[in-house]
């Protein structure tokens, strides 16, 4: 196998490390969850 | 007597498949029918492995599974490279609409993907951007559908003996009646378990050739260097396993393209953000749903490439020219009973769970987005009617499967350049650029699809040489410049701060 054709295998194998890595590091928020999850604990859920 | 015999294991895991989704549709039937949000978005309350699998098996469907997986008979290993554009777009939709979409979409109240853009726009052409976009959903859907419900027909003809009326007819009936009983939740989770099955039976395809022809040595040797033709009727020889020879670059990076940019830009997907719990959840599915698609597709675009191993001159000559029935060839040379039924399971789970999904799509667009601004309804009026009209497009779809029309993967094809013209810079505008408007929106939906049809029909197959780049090039391209330059010059069409403050959430950062 050439070393194009094998960087198509590795390619996604890094995309996903990279994916991961880059996650990891974030911090994901979801703006106005708070007021949600209040919402929610008043419907009784 | 002679049929159960000689089908018994197959049936038996079928008949526990079908059984298991109408299950879970019976379990959420009450609950589903609460409210509109129970019913068309599952009232935001799914957690993330569950959302990582439903979005995984709502993307791929049965085409990836049997004409992809086929495809690389003819295409070599190159193919794989489709599968990095795939899950590049995977990781793009994830990380910048995934959490932003959900933030924005609950704060506006939002359930579809047409009433995001009314209440996220707020302009004198709300109205018009919400109807025409559940239109384009309305007509583009169809032929989506049929294609898998054709795909799946062929299935169970093949396999099964089973006619092909009536094998369109039986996978659009459970598909729809699991989809009305239980609405989101039960699309979602039946999505979900679909996911699972699915990604397991990837692992088992690529192993099967290794496992026939006796491990890895024999099977890359046999496709190193092989006698077989290739579908110009010339000697493979090393091409399966050097970097384009049997495949164009430009090829690739078009199906690359047209495919993976659904995952930013089609309904059916980004649906799937609405219903994510929480901030930790939604964490969980931007790592878990790339890995899932990474690797089933690792497994799924070179398994074709693998089966040279397994066929003989002759069979290849054949196969080369009938890449579709590349997969149904390697189940029957492997002839184990178990291994093809719970194939079979994974391939109608990849339709099934594209199905499902779109079927809800097409009702809560046209219930919620058209017939609901026209002569209002009450919540519960909503859902009833919206299960009536999913049962409906479902007769129609599998009356088009019957008699399908010529071209049906191509339709297919385009309909997703017009998702990606039509929607993505309305979505991702709305999203990111408060200067975004209505207008931008709107008419970057009519130009972007103008351009796609029109380079379909006036350049891609009637200018020499133009075959290979993909109307959503042109399409793309031009929306994204179309909504930039319109939404700059109609700013007096901005909605106020204050909404838009509550869109983006600064209200409490000020």
């Amino acid at each position: 196998m050439d070393f194009l054709t094998a960087a198509g295998i590795w390619g996604i194998v890094v995309l996903v490390v990279i994916n991961t890595v880059l996650v990891m590091r974030m911090k994901v928020t979801i703006a106005g969850e708070e007021d949600e999850g209040d919402e929610k604990r008043c419907a009784g859920m | 007597m002679e049929y159960i015999q000689q089908h018994w294991a197959i049936l038996v895991i079928m008949v526990i498949y079908t059984v298991f989704c109408l299950g879970i549709g019976q379990w959420f039937k009450k609950r589903a029918a609460r409210s509109v949000d129970d019913f068309y978005v599952a009232k935001r309350t799914i957690p993330g492995w569950a959302i990582a699998l439903a979005f995984f098996s709502t993307f791929i469907s049965t085409n990836t599974y049997i004409g992809q997986a086929g495809y690389s008979f003819r295409a070599g290993l190159s193919w794989v490279w489709v599968g990095v554009f795939w899950t590049f777009f995977c990781m793009i939709s994830w990380l910048v609409m995934g959490p932003r979409m959900r933030s924005q979409t609950a704060k506006l109240k939002s359930l579809t993907i047409p009433d995001y853009f009314d209440f996220r726009y707020k302009s004198s052409y709300s109205r018009a951007i919400r109807i025409f976009s559940a239109v384009i959903i309305l007509f583009a859907t169809v032929w989506y559908m049929v294609a898998i419900a054709k795909g799946c027909a062929h299935l169970l003809q093949s396999t099964l003996q089973i006619p092909y009326a009536w094998g369109a007819f039986l996978i659009v009936f459970i598909t729809t009646l699991y989809s009305v009983m239980g609405g989101m939740y039960s699309v979602l989770w039946t999505d979900a378990v679909q996911g699972a099955i699915m990604f397991v039976v990837a692992l088992i395809m690529i192993a099967i050739p290794f496992a026939f022809v006796g491990g890895w040595e024999p099977v890359m040797q046999s496709i190193t260097y092989t006698t077989h033709v290739s579908a110009r009727g010339a000697p493979i020889g090393d091409g399966l396993v050097i970097f384009c020879a049997l495949v164009s670059f430009l090829y690739i990076t078009s199906i690359g393209l047209s495919v993976g940019m659904k995952q930013i830009s089609e309904p059916r997907c980004l649906i799937r953000f609405y219903s994510v719990d929480n901030a930790k959840s939604m964490k969980f599915a931007m790592i878990a749903t790339p890995i899932l698609l990474g690797v089933s597709l690792i497994c799924v675009f070179s398994v074709g490439a693998l089966v040279h191993g397994m066929a003989t001159p002759q069979e290849a000559a054949y196969l080369v020219k009938n890449t579709d029935e590349v997969i149904g060839f390697m189940l029957a040379k492997m002839n184990n009973p178990w291994i093809t039924g719970v194939c079979m399971a994974g391939l109608f789970a990849a339709g099934m769970s594209s199905l499902a999904s779109v079927i809800l799509i097409v009702g809560t667009a046209f219930i919620g987005d058209i017939w609901n601004l026209v002569r209002p309804l009450s919540q519960q009026q909503m859902v009833s009617y919206t299960k009536w009209l999913m049962w409906l497009y479902s007769a129609i779809v599998v009356a088009i499967t019957i008699y399908p029309p010529a071209g049906i993967v191509e339709l297919t094809a385009f309909s997703g350049a017009v998702f990606a013209a039509g929607f993505f810079p309305a979505v991702y505008g709305g999203l990111y650029w408060r200067w975004g408007t209505g207008t931008g929106a709107f008419w970057s939906m009519v130009i972007g699809i103008v351009a796609t049809v029109g380079w379909r029909l006036f350049v891609r197959f009637s200018v020499p040489g133009m075959r290979d780049y993909h109307e959503i090039f042109a399409g793309f391209i031009v929306s994204i410049v179309a909504y930039v330059v319109i939404s700059l010059l109609s700013q007096g069409d901005r909605p106020s701060e204050e909404h838009l403050d509550h869109v983006f959430h600064t209200n409490q950062a000020k």
